[in-house]
């Protein structure tokens, strides 16, 4: 690992150092395709130079000097600095984000997983369907050093499993997949579990159904309801806020939801994916509430713009090596006091929709509150039965105004790149065909 | 760097090899509300080895190339791995050695004008925001990148590419209570400074959008017959039918290749789409893909019917077809995959007040906010719409989100504008998780019939 404290600078600057190895093997139409390995690293350092900042990155390791010069002739022009580099010294809390299994996992076992996945689910599928397998383990590491001599190291390891599968017909192209991600091994029930569900609704997939324009009750799968928990929790980003380009400025202690809705987000989760241990200002993070039983609560910071904010940082800034440290969501968990098993939410529908992938779900005025998507994977439930899949259909409304027509959400939740999304159940939303 | 690549192809015994090495410098400077937000100066080395041996593909990369004995022996173990677990060999298309060197041309090399000088420009552009007094946030990314590629394969390629990209973007958040609309318009390619230094009209226009958004109203859901502007329209040929056109979604699934049958009607014939990346200073120009192939003006659709397809070398020689130059990669830390380069519907006859004339009541979308596509959907969002009512402009609309099936929505292709304009910026196109690939988008305005529109 390169060692920030080689760096020669005589201005206050912090480092960034990642180094990150990645094995990736990769099945595509029902066969193994290729395996790829990658060696990545890079530093960056940020001064703060007569109270301005200046930032330069490189992954060429012989350039580490050309780098340091290029920070401090940028910082000429730089950003004020609202902060002053860190000198907190504190225990890093152990979140045991390196599993030793996945460390030591080798590239066969890799192979032999991604076919046995393979063998087991093409007995469950039409000859002309098509599995495509990602498998994937990463180890990341990342130091953090400053002219404080604060001084802050960890790793983390993520294993990552993605499955979807093909059929092409003419007027019906199905694809349906979903993928786990986490700093363990993932079990083999998980697995099993996640493509019994992709085979449930590949099943449904094959046959249309008629639906009309209207208003009705939806159901998101925990992978589409991810979207609007990150979609909604965008607006909770400090710089937003400082920009006044969110919705929730100056809406701190104020109702967002009718609903006893709360959602945390927690940098210090053991073993989870979106733990750190030291953020990218070398800050203690803190678990914070974002939305408390329906109340706007709080913000994710970095240090800056904290300092903007006339705020202290809770300890959110994200940092990779080759950018300046910016708020960052760690682990969000979504809170509901109605809570139900899935199929019996779905059992209560008795004219709606299941909502499991949206198309284009990012790509409208988001910031604004408009939402407005294809539905990518949808089915038509009666009376608690799912009938086929719906097509061409858009689903719209207002990201601020939807909250108050939650229903219920599923017990369990899934880790969806860090966020923990449970299944929602909405009422009276805008399904035109 | 080339003795390094000829170094490791001389140690190669593998059946094909390719060598990937970039160096870039990047400069980029993010200027919000006035004040500089983000300078930065980015260097970047990467690299990669790609080999087929046998029939099984190994890829490696990195960005030290302090033991190339190493990085082979992991690439041998990968092959050897790969041979016990799979009897599949794979093939590609031979092609003949290039040597060269490339260079993109230019008048103005961004990286020599100095940050005052840039951040004197950013500022004036600014300035012009400034004066529209609803917009809440301004913010302005400037970037320039001078890319360093070098390539050399096992049939004798050896080539240099020294390309200058130059871009900048410009957002407007305006803001009325809790009404926040946002405007955007970019401008970027492989261009010198010169391409970015006369763009007050495009920031006023971005300015003036914002405001006018605030006034829009939502649009009401439902099936409108709707003219694009040239803008959404290329996004519309890249996503809609672009993407299809990719042969790897396609060459090992046989129902598909039916579907996607060269000689299919797609459209009226007046319809031609192009990808082509050899339009000098667009965003997605090359001067050879990322297997060393030279570009080709691939013609998808020609007068409404299915022509050809866009190919790495596996693919071409999967499907037997001619490869054209269209397997591209980020940067070298990844594998190159099929991607389109400039794509665009070429021009028609009618004019777009020919086109408005008859519509009693539909919609005209332009310019766009994004666009996703699963082959079979697609989905893109204007930036700003406009009603239209008995053959004229009326108010404007918010959240256009257009929708449709693919082949029945290139069916419903009425008329063909004669007002082709191509589209790069600082965006560009993901797949793959490669993401943003450089790419243009243009067309001349075009009209479809019904085509589903969300609403609240």
């Amino acid at each position: 690992m390169f060692d920030l404290k080689n760096i020669k600078i005589n201005e206050k600057f912090d480092s960034y150092y990642q180094e990150n190895h990645t094995v990736s093997v990769n099945f595509e139409n029902n066969k193994l395709k290729d395996i790829n390995e990658s060696f990545t690293s890079g530093v960056g350092i940020r001064v703060i130079k007569d109270n301005k900042v200046g930032f330069a990155s490189t992954s060429d390791l012989t350039s580490i000097n050309e780098m340091v010069n290029l920070a401090i002739e940028n910082s000429k022009f730089g950003e004020k600095a609202y902060f002053n580099i860190s000198n907190q010294k504190f225990q890093q809390k152990n979140l045991n984000l390196l599993s030793r299994d996945i460390e030591n996992l080798d590239i066969e076992y890799m192979v032999e997983m991604g076919n046995d996945i393979l063998n087991n689910t093409i007995k469950k599928i039409n000859n002309n369907t098509f599995i495509n397998i990602e498998i994937e383990k990463s180890i990341y590491q990342k130091s953090y050093f400053n002219s404080n001599n604060l001084y802050f190291e960890d790793k983390k390891s993520l294993f990552e499993c993605g499955i979807s599968i093909f059929q092409a017909e003419e007027n019906n192209f199905i694809e349906i997949g979903d993928m786990r991600i986490d700093t363990l091994l993932i079990s083999k029930n998980e697995l099993d579990s996640m493509i019994e569900k992709i085979l449930l609704y590949y099943d449904f997939s094959k046959r249309v159904v008629d639906f009309t324009t209207g208003y009705y009750p939806v159901y998101f799968t925990p992978k589409a309801f991810r979207y609007l928990i990150s979609f909604l929790i965008e607006s909770l980003n400090g710089k937003l806020i400082e920009k006044k380009i969110s919705f929730f400025t100056d809406k701190i202690g104020e109702k967002f939801s009718e609903k006893n809705i709360s959602i945390i987000d927690n940098p210090l989760m053991e073993s989870k994916s979106g733990s750190f241990s030291f953020d990218g200002d070398g800050i203690n993070p803190e678990k914070i509430y974002l939305i408390k039983d329906g109340i706007v609560n709080d913000y994710i910071l970095d240090l800056q713009t904290g300092g903007k904010l006339n705020k202290k940082s809770n300890g959110h800034a994200g940092r990779s090596y080759n950018s300046l440290p910016s708020p960052i969501f760690s682990n969000i968990i979504f809170e509901f006091n109605k809570k139900s098993r899935e199929d019996d939410i779905i059992c209560s529908i008795d004219k709606g929709i299941i909502v499991d992938a949206l198309l284009g779900a990012g790509q409208s005025n988001i910031l604004g509150g408009e939402f407005s998507a294809n539905i990518e994977s949808g089915y038509v439930v009666e009376k608690g039965k799912i009938k086929g899949r719906l097509k061409n259909s858009m689903i719209s409304g207002n990201l601020f105004e939807i909250f108050n027509k939650l229903v219920a959400i599923t017990e369990d939740s899934i880790n969806y790149r860090n966020i923990f999304s449970p299944g929602a159940l909405f009422d009276n939303l805008s399904i035109a065909v | 760097m080339k003795s390094i690549i000829k170094e490791i192809l001389n140690k190669s015994k593998f059946d094909f090899i390719e060598v990937h090495i970039d160096k870039n410098k990047i400069n980029s400077i993010v200027m919000s509300n006035g004040k500089v937000e983000d300078i930065s100066n980015k260097i970047t080395f990467n690299g990669n080895i790609r080999v087929l041996d046998k029939g099984k593909w190994a890829f490696i990369s990195f960005n030290k190339i302090d033991n190339i004995n190493s990085l082979i022996e992991q690439i041998e173990k990968i092959i050897r791995l790969m041979n016990n677990f799979t009897q599949e060999k794979r093939k590609i298309k031979s092609y003949k050695p290039i040597v060269n060197d490339f260079k993109t041309s230019y008048k103005i090399d961004s990286l020599n004008i100095p940050l005052s000088e840039k951040y004197d420009l950013i500022l004036s552009y600014d300035r012009i925001l400034q004066n529209f007094k609803k917009v809440v946030n301004r913010k302005i990314t400037y970037l320039d990148r001078r890319e360093e590629i070098y390539y050399g394969n096992s049939e004798g390629s050896l080539i240099y590419q020294n390309k200058l990209f130059t871009g900048i973007s410009f957002v407007a958040a305006a803001r009325e209570g809790n009404n926040i609309q946002i405007a955007h318009n970019s401008e970027g390619g492989y261009r010198g400074y010169e391409s970015i230094k006369n763009l007050h009209s495009m920031v006023e226009e971005c300015g003036k959008k914002a405001e006018l958004l605030l006034k829009a109203e939502p649009v009401e859901s439902g099936k409108y017959t709707v003219i694009l502007d040239q803008k959404l329209a290329g996004v519309f040929a890249h996503e809609a039918f672009g993407h299809l056109s990719e042969a790897d979604f396609i060459f090992e699934n046989p129902r598909f290749m039916d579907i996607m049958k060269i000689g299919r009607k797609f459209g009226i014939e007046e319809l031609n789409i192009i990808d082509d990346g050899n339009i000098e200073g667009e965003a997605g120009f090359i001067f050879v893909d990322d297997e060393g192939v030279l570009p080709q003006k691939t013609y998808l659709i020609k007068n409404g019917i299915l022509n050809s397809r866009l190919h790495s070398r596996e693919t071409a020689e999967r499907m037997n077809e001619e490869v054209t130059g269209n397997a591209r990669a980020l940067n070298s830390l990844y594998q190159p995959l099929v991607r389109m380069s400039n794509t665009y519907i070429d021009n028609g006859n009618t004019t777009f007040e020919e086109m408005i004339s008859d519509i009693e009541d539909g919609i005209y979308a332009t310019d766009f906010v994004g666009g996703q596509t699963n082959l079979e959907m697609f989905t893109f969002s204007a930036g700003i719409g406009y009603k239209i009512k008995n053959g004229k402009l009326d108010k404007p609309l918010k959240n256009v989100v257009l929708t449709g099936n693919v082949f029945q929505t290139l069916n419903n292709i009425e008329y063909i504008g004669n007002d082709l304009k191509l589209y790069g910026g600082l965006g560009g196109c993901g797949k793959g998780g490669q993401f943003p690939l450089p790419v243009s988008t243009g067309a001349p305005h075009i009209r479809i019939k019904n085509v589903l529109i969300g609403g609240i």
